[in-house]
C-alpha cells in the first residue's frame, strides 16, 4: 500500500495524524517544560530568567499550534526535533546553572 | 552505495543534506514512524531535564542538602544526552532507511539507562546517609 505524501486521510493506519500528534505533543510539552522552569526562576528570585522563559514558553505554545496544522514540507522533520531537542538542552543547561549557583551559594 | 543522481538530489531542498542527499526515499510510513520515534525519546529527556529542575528548585525552596543540587545537575545533563541522541539516532535511522540497510542500534537507550541507574543510586546514597545522620 503506498501513501502519497499529501495523502493525509488516506491511510487506514492514520500515520500522519499519529505523527502530527507526536509533533504536537513534543513541542506542547517542552512548552510545558519551560514554563515549569519560569515558575522555578520566579521562585528562586531571578526574575529576569523567569520573564525571558515565560515568554519562550508561550512562543512554544504557539509553535505547538502551527506545527500541528503545517504540512510536512514547510516544518521538515528535522526543523521540529532541532526545536524540540533544543528546548530541551537549554532547560538543562538552564537546570544545572540553577543548581551551580545554589551550590556555590550556599558554600561558606 | 546507491544515490539518486546529481540533478534530483540538487533538488531535494530538505535538510540535512547528510540525510536526504543519500538514497532514495523509503515508503513514507517507515519516515513518519521513525519521527514519531525520536519525538519520544526527545520527549523522554525532557522528562529527566523536568525532574533535575524540579528537584534543584525543591532543593532551593525547602534549603535541602547541596548533594540534591548534585543530583539534579547529573538528571538536567542525563536528559540533554537523551535529546541529542534522539537527533543522531533519527539521522542514522533515516539514512539507513533511505539506503537500505539494516537498521542501527538504538543510541539513545544506552543513555537513558546509565542517566537512570546514576540517578538512581546517588538518590538512594543520599537517603541512606541522610538517615544514618
Amino acid at each position: 500500500m503506498t501513501v502519497s505524501a499529501g495523502g493525509q486521510g488516506r491511510d487506514p493506519g492514520l500515520q500522519h495524524e499519529r505523527t502530527a500528534l507526536a509533533r504536537h505533543r513534543t513541542v506542547l510539552a517542552a512548552s510545558g517544560g519551560t514554563l515549569l522552569a519560569a515558575v522555578a526562576a520566579a521562585r528562586s528570585g531571578r526574575p529576569v530568567v523567569a520573564v525571558v522563559s515565560a515568554l519562550f514558553a508561550l512562543v512554544l505554545a504557539a509553535a505547538a499550534l502551527v506545527v500541528h496544522r503545517s504540512p510536512r514540507e514547510r516544518w521538515t522533520p528535522w526543523a521540529v526535533l532541532v526545536l524540540a531537542a533544543g528546548t530541551v538542552v537549554g532547560l538543562a543547561a538552564l537546570g544545572v546553572a540553577g543548581a551551580m549557583v545554589s551550590i556555590l551559594g550556599s558554600a561558606p | 552505495m546507491t544515490t539518486t543522481s546529481g540533478a534530483s538530489a540538487d533538488r531535494d531542498p530538505r535538510r540535512p543534506r547528510s540525510v536526504y542527499g543519500v538514497g532514495t526515499e523509503p515508503d513514507p510510513r517507515f519516515s513518519l514512524a521513525n519521527e514519531r520515534t525520536a519525538l519520544a525519546w526527545v520527549r523522554t529527556g525532557l522528562a529527566l531535564v523536568a525532574g533535575g529542575v524540579a528537584l534543584t528548585s525543591l532543593a532551593t525552596l525547602a534549603d535541602l542538602s547541596v548533594v540534591l543540587h548534585l543530583i539534579a545537575a547529573v538528571a538536567c545533563v542525563a536528559g540533554a544526552a537523551v535529546a541529542v541522541s534522539a537527533l543522531r539516532g533519527w539521522r542514522r535511522t533515516e539514512r539507513s532507511l533511505r539506503l537500505g540497510e539494516a537498521m542501527p542500534a538504538p543510541t539513545a537507550l544506552p543513555v537513558l539507562v546509565a542517566g537512570v541507574v546514576l540517578i538512581s543510586l546517588l538518590l538512594a546514597a543520599h537517603a541512606v546517609v541522610s538517615a544514618r545522620r
